[in-house]
């Protein structure tokens, strides 16, 4: 209290008192006394003088006794008013109780101090009702009155309960009654007694006739019976009729999944109203408690129910909320939108209207309304307080109205200050009629009588207390023998030290030398035992009317794919800094990349794509660019997210619509990343074609990336751990991509060799690289206008060439009389296979040398003629060409899209060997962008040779490209199953469980 | 806008509230049985002149004595002027008579100026 305050009470004190009969010493006394309990002694006399000076101000002499004066009045307004600047409603109530209390303390009631109260309660904006009880409380008397007024708790003894009947609460050992009166708006107790001798609150004495406020966690002691302030509240609450709650856990014992007991003979009944603490050492498994009460951990080793539904059950789910220690936010929202998409998720029959009013309502109930269009930001970026934060989370919860609360160490690094403002809030939510169960650590004296029960731990899981929180101190004092056994708090500054009970039950036994050893005096058994002995388990009262549960309805899976994407994006786009990086990133590379290799081998001349000796380079990097970036832009996604994922979980949200949100919103990203990708470096090297063709393999990349960063994302436990993997993943891509080393210089146990060996085939980069250098070099503006000429020359001029004069040259040096059987075979592929005109086919079994000799050269000259005729075919046609568009188009054409190093790694024109061996049949080893005769069913390779311009599935010929496509978007869907459901991270964790 | 006449008893004021002089008079003693009924029409009337600017506007009250209950409902009144006068929509001024030996209704008149942001005179007669 200020002195401002306290002055302005001494001249109320003194307009009150000089009523009517000018004053009485009774008032004086009441105003020492009064002043005694706010101030120092000296101080005292400086207060004291003033009240004196006012109450012995002079009249005026028009004035008329039997009146208050008009000054008082007005002063009286003029105080009221100040009051009403500084104090709270609580801080008022406090005061009209005290000014009530003042106006009944004299014999004769004077009704012009009583009109003065009316008056004060008026400006003080004080409720008529709690006026009334507030007043009433004061004015009654004698027994007649307490017991006569209803609005009252009252506790009786035997007698008394016969006389005054069913309103009342009959308590043992009472001799008089206490009776008690809540102001709601305040939210305070206030406490009196009759005919009771000797009676204590928290441990001092107090008097008759006086009227106390009962603070929170307070216990109020006669001789033989005791009340705790939670009791009455809880009495009042029942009599209000709010519908009860009943919560039953009931743990005989609970196992880890390693087998270990984790708790044991544990039995919780609670009713609403209660705030209920949970404490214990480290490791005692307080947490463990929590999340077996509350159904997050899913068991069928113990039994919990909520109204008679298990916890387990949507009915239960949906009245139960949990705050775990960490944040729930999403950082880049704004408190409001936390609370608005979150209140979206919870409840699908709510309105926009409905949502906007229960958001507001929860944010001004929190305390958060000012800050609700802040940004929440992360714990080291700070934009709202930890305490505001604590408070953000608790609101989370609380839009979903839950009638019990599991909270886990709410007060974990807050200040000192921000811990009892959130451990109030829990308390007031507990007043209005929730169950909260609060684990809570090291709690302050404060903090710690806020709490209507405590239940403690000892290591191992075993109980060891359950009951009145102040008790608990007394009650492992007096086991231990400890003197002051019956103070549970400082008699002068009502403090209580819990850390005393620690200090208690983990006091380590001493050895003849003094010192203290690891053992313990008495062990987590032994208090067990005691526990057993001494204290009552409760039972549940299965008589009263339970409140019926209902569960809620959660947004259907589109709906929540469509919220989980809006709240995704917001949050995206609030963070510049990212928006800005995700969107540059692609094109600043891909200029980077695309300007330094823009170099031509022509000798200086001006710069031509055909010339650049980079562009299978550049195409490669492409597919890495996109594979990298698309990994780590996505990398983060669900790990950030693991702890809203795991409450989403408890809400029964679906998992699928979440990552199809994450997905989906990185499609779109990666859409237009890989557009800005190819748009920038292509048009800067010069690559005029297929644009569309390149845009849509590059996303595909992207999105393999993007899919694939979302897997490590939810499988590994941090955030290092995630990006140090992603070179273990893009390197290998590089290497077995297959343009950065031949497969054919490959260690020839990795496979390979002239075809693609296995492992290559699981690279996305290999299938990517494939399809962009075939279609660059079959589609391209120049050879796509000759293409199937040059298909069909290459096909004829590599058998006159070199496969015709190889075999001629193993007949030549054969020495059998048989052709060997390399010969034989291929040519047996050679006359029936699918290009051949039918009238040259035949079926060939076995062949003497002079017959092979007679087929060789048959074929030899079949192509020959072929060759010649397509070749002059090729240059009519190129000279048909260049008169309809000219030399210098044509030229053009090829300058610019025709480039030579793709031409000479396509048609591996520098191999050394044009042919070789394999299965004891002549294969060929270049010009695969021509070839067809792997379509061919006889043929041995299939589909392993690399830069083909069509592939076979199923029956089907598709070009190089779509193949490709499809590919790795198998690859991009067989990933995303894995994520759905965790497979990697379920590996992972078999084999870490294996280890222990 | 109407006139507000309310004649004057043994224990309530003259209430004489005249739109067209743009006065609002208060006169004799004021200890009624139930305030706030007594007072609602005042109120009432306020409301109206919040809702019609006309112009400037004097409350002149000339009371003998007021009991705590009036004290509070005067209060009201004159926060009420306070919002008319500085939500612009009338100009007000208080002109408060009194008896000049009395010293606690001077007193108490200047603790309601205090009270309230108004131009505000206190006039002994």
């Amino acid at each position: 209290m200020s002195e401002e305050i306290l002055k302005a009470l001494m001249q109320l004190f003194a307009i009150l008192s000089k009523q009517d009969d000018g004053g009485q010493t009774i008032h004086d006394d009441y105003v020492k006394e009064f002043l005694l309990s706010q101030i120092s002694r000296d101080r005292f006399e400086f207060y004291y003088e003033q009240y004196i000076e006012y109450k012995n101000q002079e009249p005026s002499p028009t004035g008329d006794a039997s009146r208050t004066s008009v000054k008082d009045s007005v002063r009286t307004l003029s105080i009221c008013k100040k009051i009403n600047k500084t104090l709270s409603q609580k801080q008022k109530s406090i005061v009209l109780v005290r000014i009530a209390e003042f106006v009944y303390i004299t014999e004769e009631i004077s009704q012009l101090r009583l009109e003065l109260l009316k008056t004060i309660g008026d400006v003080f904006k004080i409720e008529k009702e709690e006026f009334r009880s507030i007043h009433a409380f004061s004015a009654a008397r004698d027994n007649a009155a307490v017991l006569s007024d209803t609005s009252f708790q009252r506790y009786v003894d035997r007698t008394l309960y016969a006389e005054a009947g069913e309103d009342c609460i009959q308590k043992e050992g009472l001799q008089g009654i206490l009776y008690f009166c809540w102001v709601e708006s305040a939210g305070i107790l206030l406490f009196r007694f009759r005919n009771e001798s000797n009676v204590n609150l928290n441990g001092l004495q107090i008097k008759e006739g006086k009227t106390y406020v009962v603070s929170d966690g307070a216990t109020i002691r006669t001789p033989k019976a005791s009340i705790f302030h939670s009791e009455v509240l809880s009495d009042l609450r029942k009599r209000d009729k709010v519908e009860n709650i009943l919560f039953h856990g009931s743990i005989e014992s609970y196992k880890f999944p390693n087998g270990k007991v984790a708790l044991r003979g544990i039995e919780i009944v609670e009713e609403s109203g209660t705030l209920f603490g949970i404490m214990g050492g480290s490791g005692a498994g307080k947490t463990t408690l929590l999340n077996v009460l509350s159904g997050l951990d899913p068991t069928d080793q113990v039994k919990v129910t909520l109204n008679g539904f298990p916890v387990s059950s949507s009915e239960s789910k949906a009245n139960i909320g949990y705050i775990p220690q960490d944040d729930l936010l999403m950082e880049e929202l704004t408190v409001y939108q936390n609370l608005f998409f979150n209140a979206k998720l919870i409840n699908a029959s709510w309105s926009k209207e409905e949502l906007d009013q229960r958001v507001e309502k929860v944010l001004r109930d929190l305390g958060l309304y000012e800050i609700r269009n802040i940004q929440v930001g992360s714990p080291l970026n700070k934009k709202i307080s930890g305490g505001q934060r604590k408070r953000l989370n608790i609101a989370l919860e609380l839009l979903r109205e839950p009638l019990v609360l599991f909270v886990d160490e709410p007060t974990s690094g807050l200040s000192s200050k921000d811990s009892e403002n959130v451990m109030n809030l829990l308390k007031q939510l507990a007043q209005t009629g929730k169950l909260i169960f609060v684990v809570i650590h090291q709690p302050s004296s404060e903090i710690y009588k806020l709490f209507d029960k405590m239940f403690i731990l000892d290591v191992g899981g075993f109980p060891v207390y359950y009951g009145n929180p102040i008790e608990a101190v007394i009650y492992f004092k007096t086991l231990t023998h400890q003197i002051n056994q019956e103070i549970g708090e400082c008699g002068t500054c009502g403090n209580v030290n819990p850390e005393q009970i620690f200090d208690t039950l983990e006091d380590k036994a001493i050895d003849d030398f003094g010192n203290y050893t690891q053992t313990r005096k008495i062990s987590p058994e032994q208090w067990n035992e005691f526990f057993k002995e001494r204290i009552v388990p409760p039972v549940s009262d299965t008589s009263k009317p339970l409140e019926k549960l209902t569960s809620v309805r959660i947004p259907g899976r589109i709906r929540q794919f469509a919220i989980f994407f809006k709240r995704d994006l917001l949050s995206r786009l609030r963070d510049k800094q990212y928006v800005l990086i995700a969107i540059l990133e692609a094109p600043v590379l891909a200029a980077l990349l695309s300007f330094i290799i823009r170099s031509s081998s022509n000798g200086g001349k001006s710069y031509t794509f055909a010339s650049n000796q980079n562009i299978p380079a550049y195409i490669f990097m492409l597919v890495i660019v996109a594979l990298f970036v698309g990994l780590s832009i996505s990398a983060e996604e669900i790990f950030k997210d693991q702890k809203i994922i795991k409450r989403e979980k408890f809400l029964r949200l679906s998992r699928v619509s979440y990552l199809k949100s994450k997905f989906t919103y990185l499609m779109i990203l990666s859409l237009l990343q890989s557009f800005l990708l190819c748009a920038v470096g292509n048009s800067i090297i010069g690559l005029q074609d297929n644009f569309l063709y390149y845009w849509i393999l590059i996303f595909s990349v992207f999105v393999f990336g993007n899919v694939l960063g979302l897997l490590l994302s939810s499988s590994f436990k941090s955030i290092v751990t995630i990006y140090v993997i992603i070179p273990l993943i893009v390197i290998p891509q590089m290497i077995l991509g297959g343009a950065m080393f031949k497969f054919e210089n490959l260690n020839p146990s990795v496979g390979g060799g002239n075809t693609v060996p296995v492992i290559s085939k699981g690279m996305v980069s290999n299938w990517a690289y494939e399809a962009a250098m075939v279609k660059q070099f079959t589609s391209n503006a120049y050879e796509s206008r000759i293409y199937e000429y040059e298909q069909l020359i290459s096909e004829y001029n590599y058998r006159t060439s070199y496969l015709l004069p190889y075999l001629e040259d193993l007949l030549t040096n054969e020495s059998a009389s048989a052709a060997s059987d390399t010969v034989t075979n291929t040519l047996r592929f050679e006359f029936s296979r699918r290009y051949l005109p039918e009238e040259k086919k035949r079926k060939i079994e076995k062949l003497s040398v002079e017959e092979a000799q007679v087929l060789v050269e048959e074929l030899k000259e079949f192509y020959q003629d072929r060759q010649n005729e397509l070749s002059r075919l090729k240059d009519e046609h190129l000279m048909v060409l260049e008169e309809k568009l000219g030399n210098d188009q044509l030229a053009a054409e090829k300058n610019g899209s025709d480039n030579e190093d793709i031409s000479e790694i396509v048609q591996n024109t520098t191999t050394k060997n044009r042919y070789f061996v394999q299965n004891n049949t002549v294969f060929q080893n270049y010009d695969f962008v021509f070839m067809r005769d792997h379509l061919d069913p006889a043929f041995q390779l299939k589909g392993n040779l690399m830069y083909v311009p069509v592939k076979a599935a199923f029956g089907q010929t598709i070009p190089t490209f779509w193949y490709n496509v499809i590919v790795i978007w198998l690859f991009i869907f067989a990933t995303f199953i894995a994520l759905y459901f965790d497979i990697l991270k379920r590996i992972m964790e078999i084999k870490l469980f294996k280890r222990n | 806008m109407e006139k507000l006449f309310i004649a004057k008893t043994e224990d309530t004021p003259e209430i004489d509230f005249c739109p067209d002089a743009k006065e609002m008079k208060i006169t004799g003693r004021s200890l009624p049985e139930d305030v706030t009924t007594f007072y609602a029409p005042v109120l009432e009337w306020l409301d109206v002149l919040e809702e019609t600017p006309s112009g400037h506007f004097k409350l002149i009250v000339n009371l003998e004595y007021f009991n705590t209950a009036s004290s509070k409902l005067i209060l009201d009144i004159l926060m009420r002027l306070e919002d008319i006068h500085t939500g612009g929509s009338n100009t007000i001024e208080i002109i408060w008579n009194y008896d000049q030996r009395d010293t606690d209704m001077e007193e108490a008149a200047e603790e309601y100026s205090e009270l309230v942001e108004v131009p505000f005179t206190i006039v002994g007669i």
